[in-house]
C-alpha cells in the first residue's frame, strides 16, 4: 500500500546516506528541545512578578562630601522636598533598592532555640520608614505598617523592635499559623511581627531566597527611592538633581536609575541566553531543513530514468509524490525516536552538571509534531519536482 | 597535480553551485556560531597574567567558628578573610611579595570648577601589589614599602582620572582631594584592565580595575568602609568600622607571590603556625580550620569565571557544529556519488585509486576554507550580537591572532574529516560498472 518494501530497500540501500540524515534529525532535535526548555526557564525566570509599583519607581544615593556635612537633617530635609515635588507619590531611603543586585541579607529563627541550632531561613533585609510600604506599592495581607515612633535612628538593625516580613517567608517560619505578633529573632535582635507583605522580590534576582524578605522601620541612608504617578516619570526623575543641588550644591548624586532599568539588568543574563537560543534554533532548523532539501533533490535527480520508467508502468503523480514523502516519514520517524533518547540525555546531563531544570516532558511531543512538519514541509518541493517528470524519460537513453 | 585537481575542483563546485553552496554555508555557520561561543569562552577563562599565574596565590582562612561555613563555595572557605588575619599574616616573612587588599571609594573633589565631584571606587593595598600583578606605570611608581607599615596619604592614580583630572600631564608630585583628605599622587598607571579582573573576582569578575590606588595602611587612619562584599557568620554587634576591623566579618583579601614549591610548603607551615596560635586564643574554632592557598587559576576556576550558561552553550554549539558536518558528509556523499561515472571513466583511462581520493580530498578542503572564512565573517557578527546582549562583555568580544587560526582549523580538519567517508567510497569505485551503464 505504502510501497514500504521497495522504501526499506533502497534506504538500504544507501545505508550511509540514511544513517546521516537520521543522525542529523536526532542531534537538531535533542539541541531544540533542550534549548527550548532553558528558554522557557529564563522566560519565566525574567517574567517574575516583583511585587512593586515597577513601572512608577526610580532610584538614587546621594551624599555630601564637605566636612561637617549632616546627612541625617540633609536626609530629611531632601525627602520632604521630594515628596513636595508635583507627580510624587511618595519618597523614602532605604538600604538598598530591591532587584538592584545590591543588599542585605541575614538568617532568620522563629525561636531562640532555632537561632542557637542555626536552624534558620536566609532572607533580604530591608530597611525603610513608615512611607516605605507606600512608595514601594507593596500590598499588606495582615496586620499595619510601622508608625512613625516605631522608626529608628542610624544603620544598625539591632535597635528596631518591630518587623514586616513577606508571605512566603512566613510561611517558612511559622508553618500552618499566623505570622502576626510572633517574635523573629535575628542575631541579637529579636522583633514582633507586626504585619505580613502579600507579595515584594528581595535584592537578588537570582537568589533562592528572592521572595523571602524582612522590612525594619530604620532610618537608612543609603539609596533613596522615589514613587511617581504613571507618566511623569521621565520628567521628574530629569529634574530630581538640579533640584536637590539647589538646595545644596557641595554634594553628588549617582545610580540615578528607573527600577525597570535594574530589572533588565538583573535579567540581562537570561534574556542573552534566550536570544542566543532562539538564534542557535532558528538556524539550526534551517540548516537541517535544507540538508533534507538537498539531499532528496539530489536523490531524485539520481533517480529520473528509474521515477520516469514508473510512470510510464503507469504510476500516478500522487504515487511518485507519496514514494518521497513515505520515505522521508520513514526516516523522520527513526530520527525522532532517536533524538527523543538523546534528548532526554542531554538533559539529564544539563540537570547533573549546570543546575539547569528538568524538561517540561510537554516539550517532547510538541518538538516532535514540529520536526515532523519541518521534515514533510523540507520533502515537499523535492517530492513535488519528482512527481513532475515525464514519463516519456523512461523512453530516451540518457 | 595539486593545481590540476584545484581545477578539478573548481569545475565541480562550478557544475553544482547549490549543493556546493549549501555546504558552504552549512560549514560557516557551523564555525560562526561554535567560534561566537568558543571566543567569549576562551576570554573568559583565559589567564590574565600567564607569565606569574603559577606564583601568585589567594589565601584563604577556615576561621569559622564550630558548625558554621560557607555553603556557597566548593570547600566551603569563605573567598574573603577578616581584618584582623589580613592584618597578622602580614606579618608572614616568606612570601616573596604580598598584599592586603579591599575595595572601597571617595568622593574626587576636583581642584578645578569646570569638573564636577564624583564618586570613585578605590583599591586599599600594599606596594608590592603593583611589582606582583605587573602593573605598568605611565609616571612615578609605587609608594616607598615604609608607608604599608607606616601611612602617609599618598595615592596611584590611574591613567583615565590622570587625563581628567591632569589633561594627560605627569601628575606626579601633585595633589588630589578624597573626600576632603588631600593625598600626594606618587604614580600614575598606564591603561591597566585585567580580563577576568582576577586579583577580585568577588566584587565583580569583568568590571574594570579601579583607577586610585591608596596605601592599605590608611584603612584605620581614614575608616575605608568596604565598597565589596561583607560576610560574617558571628553576632556580633557593630557600631562602627573599628568595631568591624575587630570582627570576624569578611571583607578583605590577601595575595602572596610564592616562586617555587618549597616557599608554597614553607608559607603554608606558617599559616599552620598561625592557626594554632590564634587557637589559643579563642578563635579558628571549627574542627576544620585550616588555610588554603589557590593559584591564579585555581582561583578562577573556584570563583566560576566561566559561568555555567557558557559552558551549556559550547556544549550546545559543538553539537550544532556535529549537524552542520553531517549535514555536509551527507551532501559530499550525494555528489560524489553523482559522479560516479565520471570517476569510472578518469579510474579506466589509468587514474590510480590514491589520485581519485586525493582530487576529493582537495575538493573537500576548498569547501571547507570556503566555509572556515565564512564562519569567521559569522563569527564576527556573532560576536558583536552577543556584545549588545550583555553589558559587561566589551573586553570578551574580540578575536585575536589564536582565535582565528583555531577557527579555520577547525573548518578545515572538520570538513577534511567530513569528506574522508565519501572520499574513500567513491575511489573503491570499480569503473566497469560505470562503463557498463553507458
Amino acid at each position: 500500500m505504502f510501497e514500504l518494501r521497495p522504501i526499506l530497500s533502497t534506504l538500504l540501500r544507501h545505508k550511509s546516506g540514511t544513517l546521516l540524515l537520521v543522525l542529523q534529525i536526532a542531534i537538531t532535535f535533542s539541541v531544540v528541545v533542550n534549548a527550548i526548555s532553558i528558554i522557557d526557564e529564563r522566560i519565566s525566570m525574567a517574567n517574575h512578578k516583583s511585587g512593586l509599583a515597577e513601572e512608577q519607581m526610580f532610584s538614587f544615593s546621594m551624599w555630601g562630601y564637605l566636612e561637617g556635612y549632616d546627612e541625617e537633617q540633609n536626609m530629611r530635609a531632601d525627602i520632604e522636598l521630594i515628596r513636595n515635588i508635583p507627580g510624587v507619590i511618595d519618597a523614602v531611603h532605604l538600604n538598598q533598592v530591591p532587584l538592584s543586585g545590591n543588599g542585605d541579607a541575614s538568617g532568620f529563627a522563629a525561636s531562640q532555640a532555632d537561632l542557637d541550632n542555626r536552624s534558620t531561613s536566609t532572607a533580604g533585609v530591608l530597611r525603610t520608614d513608615h512611607h516605605g510600604l507606600n512608595t514601594l506599592g507593596v500590598r499588606l495581607l495582615e496586620g499595619r505598617n510601622f508608625r512613625e515612633d516605631e522608626v529608628v535612628s542610624g544603620d544598625s538593625t539591632l535597635d528596631a523592635n518591630v518587623a514586616l516580613i513577606t508571605k512566603p517567608l512566613a510561611d517558612k517560619l511559622f508553618p500552618g499559623e499566623s505570622a502576626l505578633n510572633k517574635t523573629l529573632y535575628a542575631g541579637t535582635n529579636q522583633s514582633t511581627i507586626i504585619g505580613v507583605v502579600e507579595h515584594m522580590v528581595g535584592f537578588w534576582a537570582h537568589a533562592s531566597f528572592f521572595n523571602d524578605n524582612v522590612i525594619y522601620p530604620e532610618f537608612s541612608q543609603q539609596r533613596t527611592l522615589v514613587r511617581v504617578e504613571t507618566g511623569s516619570l521621565d520628567e521628574v526623575m530629569g529634574g530630581i538633581e538640579q533640584r536637590l543641588l539647589d538646595r545644596d550644591p557641595n554634594r553628588v548624586v549617582s545610580r540615578l536609575r528607573t527600577m525597570s532599568e535594574m530589572r533588565e539588568f538583573s535579567y540581562r543574563g537570561d534574556t542573552a541566553m534566550v536570544t542566543i537560543l532562539w538564534t542557535v534554533i532558528v538556524l539550526l532548523v534551517a540548516i537541517t531543513g535544507l540538508g533534507v532539501v538537498g539531499s532528496v533533490s539530489f536523490s531524485v535527480n539520481q533517480r529520473i530514468k528509474q521515477i520516469g520508467t514508473r510512470r510510464a508502468l503507469g504510476a500516478r503523480k500522487i504515487d511518485i509524490q507519496r514514494y518521497f514523502l513515505t520515505e522521508n516519514i520513514l526516516i523522520n520517524a527513526i530520527g525522532l525516536s532517536l533524538g527523543t533518547a538523546l534528548a532526554i540525555g542531554v538533559n539529564i546531563l544539563l540537570v547533573d552538571s549546570f543546575s539547569v531544570s528538568p524538561m517540561n516532558w510537554v516539550f517532547i511531543p510538541v518538538g516532535l509534531c514540529a520536526m515532523f512538519l519541518l521534515g514533510l514541509a523540507s520533502v515537499w518541493f523535492p517530492a513535488q519536482k519528482a512527481a513532475g517528470i515525464s514519463p516519456a524519460i523512461a523512453t530516451q537513453s540518457i | 597535480m595539486f593545481l590540476y585537481y584545484f581545477k578539478l575542483s573548481w569545475l565541480s563546485i562550478k557544475r553544482t553551485p547549490m549543493l556546493s553552496l549549501l555546504m558552504v554555508l552549512a560549514i560557516g555557520l557551523g564555525i560562526g556560531v561554535s567560534m561566537t561561543v568558543l571566543t567569549v569562552n576562551y576570554l573568559m577563562g583565559q589567564d590574565p597574567i600567564p607569565s606569574k599565574s603559577s606564583e601568585l596565590y589567594a589565601v584563604q582562612l577556615f576561621s569559622y567558628g564550630p558548625g558554621h561555613e560557607n555553603s556557597n563555595t566548593d570547600d566551603n572557605y569563605a573567598p574573603q578573610i577578616t581584618y584582623q588575619d589580613a592584618m597578622n599574616i602580614h606579618e608572614s616573612p616568606v612570601p616573596l611579595h604580598k598584599t592586603r587588599s579591599v575595595v572601597t571609594g571617595a568622593t574626587v573633589i576636583p581642584a578645578t570648577p569646570d569638573v564636577n565631584p564624583w564618586g570613585e571606587a578605590i583599591r586599599a593595598i600594599d606596594s608590592d601589589f603593583f611589582t606582583m600583578f605587573k602593573v605598568p606605570f605611565l609616571f612615578g611608581k609605587a609608594w616607598d614599602v615604609s608607608v604599608d607599615s607606616a601611612p602617609e596619604n599618598v595615592v596611584v592614580i590611574g591613567k583615565e582620572i590622570n587625563d581628567k583630572l591632569f589633561k594627560g600631564e605627569n601628575s606626579v608630585g601633585r595633589e588630589i582631594n578624597l573626600d576632603s583628605i588631600i593625598y600626594t599622587i606618587v604614580g600614575v598607571v598606564d591603561d591597566w584592565n585585567p580580563s577576568p579582573r582576577f586579583y577580585d573576582l568577588n566584587n565583580g569578575k569583568f568590571t574594570d580595575s579601579e583607577v586610585i590606588y591608596a596605601p592599605f595602611s590608611l584603612v584605620p587612619v581614614h575608616d575605608y568602609v568596604s565598597w565589596g562584599n561583607n560576610w560574617g557568620w558571628k553576632t556580633e554587634e557593630i557600631t562602627s568600622e573599628e568595631e568591624k576591623r575587630r570582627s570576624e566579618i569578611f571583607w578583605n583579601q590577601y595575595w602572596v607571590e610564592l616562586p617555587d614549591s618549597d616557599s608554597v610548603e614553607g608559607y603554608e607551615n606558617w599559616l599552620t603556625g598561625y592557626i594554632s596560635e590564634q587557637q589559643k586564643l579563642g578563635r579558628f574554632q571549627n574542627e576544620r580550620a585550616a588555610a588554603s592557598l589557590k593559584d591564579v587559576l585555581e582561583w578562577m576556576t573556584y570563583s566560576e569565571v566561566v559561568s555555567s550558561d557558557n559552558s551549556i552553550l559550547v556544549g550546545l554549539s559543538f553539537m550544532f557544529l556535529a549537524v552542520c558536518m553531517i549535514n555536509t558528509i551527507g551532501l559530499l556523499l550525494a555528489k560524489f556519488l553523482g559522479r560516479a561515472s565520471e570517476v569510472g571513466v578518469r579510474r579506466a583511462l589509468g587514474a590510480s585509486r590514491s589520485d581519485i581520493f586525493k582530487q576529493h580530498i582537495v575538493d573537500v578542503s576548498l569547501i571547507g576554507v570556503t566555509g572556515g572564512v565564512l564562519g569567521l565573517l559569522l563569527g564576527q557578527v556573532g560576536l558583536l550580537g552577543v556584545k549588545s546582549l550583555y553589558s559587561n562583555y566589551d573586553k570578551l568580544v574580540h578575536m585575536d591572532f589564536t582565535l582565528v587560526l583555531i577557527a579555520i582549523s577547525i573548518a578545515l580538519v572538520s570538513s577534511v574529516i567530513a569528506g574522508l567517508y565519501p572520499a574513500w567510497l567513491i575511489c573503491r569505485t570499480a569503473p566497469s560498472i560505470y562503463l557498463k551503464t553507458q
